[in-house]
């Protein structure tokens, strides 16, 4: 046994060295992994955060149009024109800023949020040209009335989608 | 490089294909159709007892950015029209645009639908 060892035991040391190579390599690969897992856990996190925030402000914004939107309809319905048409503007500033912040710019509702600031413009010409006319109310109250419900219904939903997705776990 | 011309074509065959969401607006005379960051608008007008209409392109702040009309008067559309754009338009394609939307916006195929369920059933 001692004469095998002593003729086979430079074979014995770079068995040896190999086995101990590849130990080390297994313990570089799972740490290389746990660092990338930590790494990547990190990133997911602060990317949960900054959607989570987005998320956040945008339905902010959207709840602060859809109060305007309450305001200017209580204005129209008490003939209050020259008042009301004051606040189309902030509106459309309001759902600007929405979109702007959308998450993930998501193409339908954002087409969804310009379709609202066009019509809002629509309605801010038909009451600002009736004004200069003299000619009030402009058209029949109930379809302006029906048009900005029609608006905060859908900014309704999307807040509601929203309020969905962000109780919701990623995944 | 697209012009408006070519749009209100494309908004043509778009609408008849019933690939576009029209919606009524504040004015009855007026419908829009928002795809992606602008919107088009179709409107019906009248002056002097005729009629004429008007098609915009707004964009994603609802400012109008371009317009073409059918008032004989309408230098300025007859006039990018011919210098700039070169393009002819048919002059039914704005009307039709409107009768097209109206009936897509006010569900007309729908509500005729119904009606003559109703109908049939007495």
């Amino acid at each position: 046994m001692l004469e095998w060892l002593r003729d086979n035991w430079v074979n014995l040391l770079g068995l040896l060295s190999f086995i101990l190579t590849l130990v080390g390599l297994g313990i570089a690969f799972v740490q290389v992994k746990k660092a990338r897992t930590a790494a990547e856990a990190a990133k997911e996190a602060a990317e949960a955060t900054q959607e989570a925030l987005a998320k956040s402000l945008t339905i902010g914004d959207l709840k602060n149009a859809i109060a305007l939107l309450e305001k200017v309809k209580s204005y129209h319905r008490a003939d209050k024109w020259e008042v009301a048409i004051e606040w189309y503007q902030p509106i459309r500033a309001a759902l600007a800023e929405a979109r702007a912040r959308y998450p993930g710019r998501e193409q339908e509702q954002t087409r969804q949020i310009n379709a609202g600031i066009a019509q809002m413009t629509v309605m801010g010409n038909v009451v600002e040209q009736s004004l200069r006319s003299g000619q009030l109310p402009p058209t029949n109250v109930k379809v302006i009335v029906e048009r900005l419900n029609s608006i905060q219904s859908s900014l309704e939903s999307l807040v509601s989608d929203l309020q969905m997705t962000q109780s919701r776990p990623k995944g | 490089m697209a012009n408006i011309a070519e749009i209100a074509k494309l908004v043509l065959e778009r609408t008849k294909e019933g690939r576009l969401a029209w919606e009524g607006t504040a004015d009855e005379n007026s419908y829009l159709a928002t795809l992606g960051n602008q919107s088009v608008r179709i409107s019906r007008g009248s002056l002097a007892g005729d009629e004429y209409h008007f098609f915009s392109v707004l964009n994603k702040d609802g400012r109008e950015i371009e317009t073409l009309s059918t008032t004989p008067d309408d230098a300025y559309s007859n006039w990018i029209l011919e210098h700039v754009y070169a393009t002819p338009i048919d002059k039914n394609t704005l009307p039709i645009i409107f009768q097209l939307a109206r009936r897509r916006a006010l569900e007309v195929d729908k509500e005729l639908d119904e009606l003559a369920k109703v109908l049939n059933a007495r």
